[in-house]
């Protein structure tokens, strides 16, 4: 190796091109700087982006980015109604996975036709956090007016995902014909027991 | 001049034989639990799956063992036994006891592994599902402790042979100074047989006989503790041999000298002292451990600081001495003198560097009412694996360059493929601890398959872009890791398996301290006296806690096994 | 034994620092008081625990523990009561309903495991405990602002650790005293 000395890196390949001669070892050291450029210099460089980001991040909303927010916490609840935009109440009423032979999520939800004769409601298919659809097929049965009934399903989720979503489809019978509201409603999490 | 050379294998071949065949298992750990390593980290990122969810958890257990108890112990037996018999100039007796250390570790890690594999593959009733700290009470298959049992007992019997291995050169060289890197043998062995006390207690007293349905109920507060007795000095059993290649080897690449033999010594008596009356340390956030045992080992723990302070001073002014002596001048520029074309020496340089930073996230975690922050959040990953991850593992595999040929009289093939792999794993680990750090900041969980951001009650912090971009860095520097361990593996394989050599291109010879052993005081060498004080520090930290545990019944509070 | 000048320099100014460290951690237990989880929580037997979530026994039979309510209870003054049940694999409450305090309160929060280790950890703060079968996290929180905390498992619980998350709910004092608990 060449002795070192004060002067910057130009100086030293320089030097090196001199002293070498020999093509091969030439490469070898060409090799050996690009090396340690890259594996320097593109930790360097992705950090200091990163940090230059985060530090913009604080420096744009002072510290409201981090702390508490309520982004994600709008599912339906037990207790709460599945499809507010009815005038019936579908209330969730049960809500479990439980792990066994498969992870198996039973939904329950308590149904009060406070409208006319000949609605119904069905829960369909469940879609996962990973983006998994899980068919199904539950429904009440046109209900007579004033009626409750409760309306349960299970679904085989695939092992290690979470039920995020479940479509409800009301059958709301009106002036003008049985209207149908569908949604894929969003549930709060679902506690999986093991 | 092509004559053949006499190589350590040939001076030693009982040891060079021991240690080949530990290297051997070594590796193989390596492979696998690095495979693993690969994919938990396009798993967790949900980048690449190829399993689902629940089975990352086998794997991570995988991971666990075979890199943090399988490939390091092992590899520390075959560095230990080279550097007893290189600095005694003895060879070890290589009689049944010899092997049968080498028998019952291999048998341990088999079934230990077959135990854990068992629950991906249905054909195998087994499963150990329960990570390698593996706290009650999660229950694994028996036999994954037994296999953790012969593993610990066989290290014990092979420290035996390294002992009497001195004592035998002691009758020869009374009055003489422990050479070097005996000295650290030693010490490291001392420290080993005192905190193994604690696991080895936890499995054969609680967990084995619970797992085989004797005992029925076990406490996990006594069991979790006495793991942590153990848990805690574990990391200085894997970072003292790398420590042992930083005073005695990496001066010599360098082209200099160690600073300060002296130094070194009092280094391997402090942690000796030290490292086990800290375990607490990783119990901050625990039920049932009062704080004033918490803060004490809190100030223990920073007090550990020290010795590795001391070992950056002495191993930097021993890389510069040997830099200067290549011609290196200025205060800086000398850097540029260092062989930086020599995987051995830079591997190990790399190592030392990044173990720097790995020791200011461990003080972190050292913070008492900091660690709150950061317990079981994904920053304790980011640590260690700048610490066993580098300091250890890549100081290993830069060992081995400069060992390997020298145990099999074969010249280093695929010297390519060495060249960049330090410089790969630097950039990889770089990348992916950094990432890590950050991510455990913001709250995001270790051990855990998926990456949780559709969280109930909003996501993290720093919003889903950043989120991104953490998984990205841990990706891409967990394939850059994997690619290091690849690089690695071929120069293994291809040196191992290629034709012995006329010369083998590796100068053995390690030059004498710049300041030598007899500058130090005799009491250094009084290995028994460091140990009784050790033993002392240890009952005063945990003799009074664990009696509290005991107290109120050995096995209660008590729980039952959960399968997980 | 000779010891190089640079070499005394390097060990003081190291010292310096351990004892640095030290005076921070020291100042964080003294100044904003951050104390460490202890023992005071007292035991409990788990299958007591475990029976009384299954409605086979009266939470009253459980020692130093109450039945995990939805809404903190009033103790006194801004004083609440919490009892949180991490189990496999759920926050009880918080993963199906969440947990509720006002804003403004300081809550102690008693969280106890009828199965297997957990952790429990509200993201962004430095609430964060191991949960031990047998033992129970005691735990004194100030809450402020008001606001929702995610709350994730952060101790590998078993196959379905990274499903476990559940909410803590921080609500205006008036919306905590209309909602039923």
């Amino acid at each position: 190796m060449v002795p070192g000395t004060d002067e910057g890196s130009k100086t030293d390949e320089t030097a090196a091109t001199e002293d070498a001669g020999a093509g091969s070892w030439l490469n070898r050291r060409l090799l050996l700087r690009l090396i340690i450029v890259l594996a320097v210099g593109i930790p360097i460089v992705v950090e200091g982006l990163t940090f230059i980001g985060l530090v913009g991040e604080h420096i744009d909303d002072d510290g409201a980015a981090n702390g508490p927010n309520g982004a994600d916490g709008d599912g339906v609840e037990i207790g709460e109604d599945l499809l507010p935009a009815t005038d019936q109440r579908e209330t969730l009423s049960a809500a479990q996975v439980v792990v066994s032979e498969g992870w198996t999520l039973t939904l329950a939800v308590d149904v009060n036709n406070t409208g006319a004769d000949g609605y119904s409601l069905r829960l369909g298919e469940v879609t996962t956090g990973s983006g998994a659809v899980v068919a199904g097929d539950h429904a009440t049965g046109a209900m007579a007016a004033g009626g409750t009934t409760s309306l349960s399903g299970t679904w085989d989720l695939p092992e290690g995902q979470i039920a995020e979503t479940v479509r409800v489809t009301a059958t709301v019978p009106g002036p003008d014909g049985p209207q149908t509201v569908s949604r894929e409603v969003r549930l709060a999490r679902v506690p999986v027991s093991g | 001049m092509a004559t053949n050379e006499t190589t350590f294998a040939d001076q030693f071949p009982k040891s060079a034989r021991l240690t080949r065949l530990s290297f051997g298992v070594a590796f193989t750990a390596l492979a696998i639990g690095g495979l693993f390593g690969l994919i938990q980290a396009l798993h967790r990122t949900d980048i690449y799956r190829v399993l689902p969810s629940p089975d990352y958890y086998t794997l991570l257990t995988g991971h666990g063992v075979l890199l943090a108890l399988v490939f390091t112990t092992f590899f520390i037996a075959g560095l230990f036994s080279w550097g007893i018999s290189n600095s005694l100039d003895r060879d070890l007796p290589g009689d049944w006891i010899s092997w049968s250390w080498w028998i019952m570790m291999t048998v341990g890690t088999v079934m230990a592994a077959l135990a854990i594999i068992g629950a991906l593959i249905p054909q195998i009733p087994m499963q150990a599902d329960v990570l390698f700290t593996f706290y009650v009470p999660l229950k694994g298959h028996p036999v994954f402790y037994i296999g953790v049992v012969l593993l610990l007992v066989g290290s014990w019997v092979a420290g035996y042979d390294w002992f009497r291995t001195f004592w035998s050169w002691r009758k020869d060289n009374r009055g003489e100074r422990i050479p070097l890197q005996t000295f650290m043998v030693l010490i490291t062995m001392l420290m080993w047989y005192l905190s193994t006390m604690g696991v080895a207690a936890e499995v054969l007293i609680f967990v084995l006989p619970w797992s085989l349905g004797l005992v029925s109920q076990i406490d996990p507060l006594i069991t979790r503790t006495l793991f942590w007795f153990f848990g805690h000095p574990v990391v200085y059993f894997w970072l003292l041999p790398a420590y042992l290649a930083w005073y005695t080897v990496l001066p010599k690449l360098s082209g200099g000298r160690l600073f300060s033999d002296p130094l070194a010594r009092v280094v391997f008596v402090l942690f000796l002292l030290l490292s086990t009356p800290v375990g607490y340390h990783h119990q901050y956030i625990d039920p049932g451990i009062s704080e004033g045992f918490k803060f004490v080992a809190m100030t223990n723990t920073m007090f550990l600081l020290l010795p590795s302070f001391l070992t950056a001073f002495t191993v930097v002014a021993s890389i510069e001495h040997g830099a200067r002596q290549r011609g290196g001048k200025g205060y800086l520029s000398w850097l540029r003198s260092l062989p930086w074309d020599e995987p051995a020496f830079t591997g190990m340089a790399l190592a030392g560097l990044l173990f720097a930073a790995g020791g200011f996230s461990g003080m972190v975690n050292a913070g008492m009412n900091l660690n709150y922050l950061v317990h079981n959040t994904l920053w304790v990953p980011g640590h260690f694996h700048l610490t066993v991850g580098t300091a250890a593992a890549l100081t290993f595999m830069a060992v081995s360059y400069w060992l390997v040929p020298q145990l099999t009289g074969k010249k280093l093939r695929l010297r390519a493929f060495a060249l960049i792999q330090p410089y790969v794993w630097f950039l990889g680990m770089t990348l992916m601890s950094n990432a890590m750090h950050r991510g455990g900041l913001i709250g995001l969980p270790r051990r855990t398959a998926e990456p949780e951001w559709n969280l109930p009650g909003g996501s993290f912090s720093e919003g889903i872009g950043s989120l991104n971009e953490i998984q990205l860095q841990i990706a891409v520097g967990g394939i850059l890791l994997f690619t290091g361990i690849v690089l690695f593996l071929a120069v293994m394989v291809a040196t191992w398996m290629g034709r012995e050599t006329p010369t083998i291109d590796v100068d053995s010879t390690i030059p004498p301290a710049l300041s030598g052993a007899e500058n130090s005081p005799r009491i250094l060498d009084n290995y028994r006296l460091w140990f009784a004080i050790a033993v002392v520090l240890v009952v005063i930290a945990y003799g009074v806690p664990l009696w509290d545990m005991v107290a109120d019944g050995v096995f209660s509070p008590g729980s039952n096994p959960v399968t997980p | 034994m000779e010891v190089h000048r640079f070499e005394k320099i390097w060990t003081a100014a190291a010292l310096l620092l351990i004892v640095g460290f030290i005076s921070t951690i020291v100042y964080g237990a003294v100044g904003p008081g951050v104390t460490m989880v202890e023992d005071d929580g007292g035991t409990t037997d788990q299958a007591d625990v475990s029976a009384a979530l299954a409605d086979e026994l009266d939470w009253s039979q459980v020692e130093n523990f109450e039945a995990p309510t939805p809404k903190a209870q009033h103790v006194s003054g801004d004083k609440y009561e919490a009892y949180v049940v991490t189990k496999q694999f759920a926050f009880q409450p918080g993963t199906g309903q969440p947990l509720r305090v006002p804003a403004g309160s300081t809550v102690t929060l008693y969280v106890t495991s009828p199965d297997v280790l957990h952790g429990f950890e509200m993201v962004g703060t430095n609430v964060n405990l191991i949960i031990m079968p047998g033992q129970i996290s005691e735990i004194t929180v100030e809450f402020d602002e008001p606001g929702t905390y995610s709350m994730v498992c952060s101790e590998y619980c078993g196959a379905a650790h990274h499903v476990m998350e559940g909410r803590v709910e921080v609500v205006p004092q008036s919306q905590f005293d209309s909602t039923e608990g």
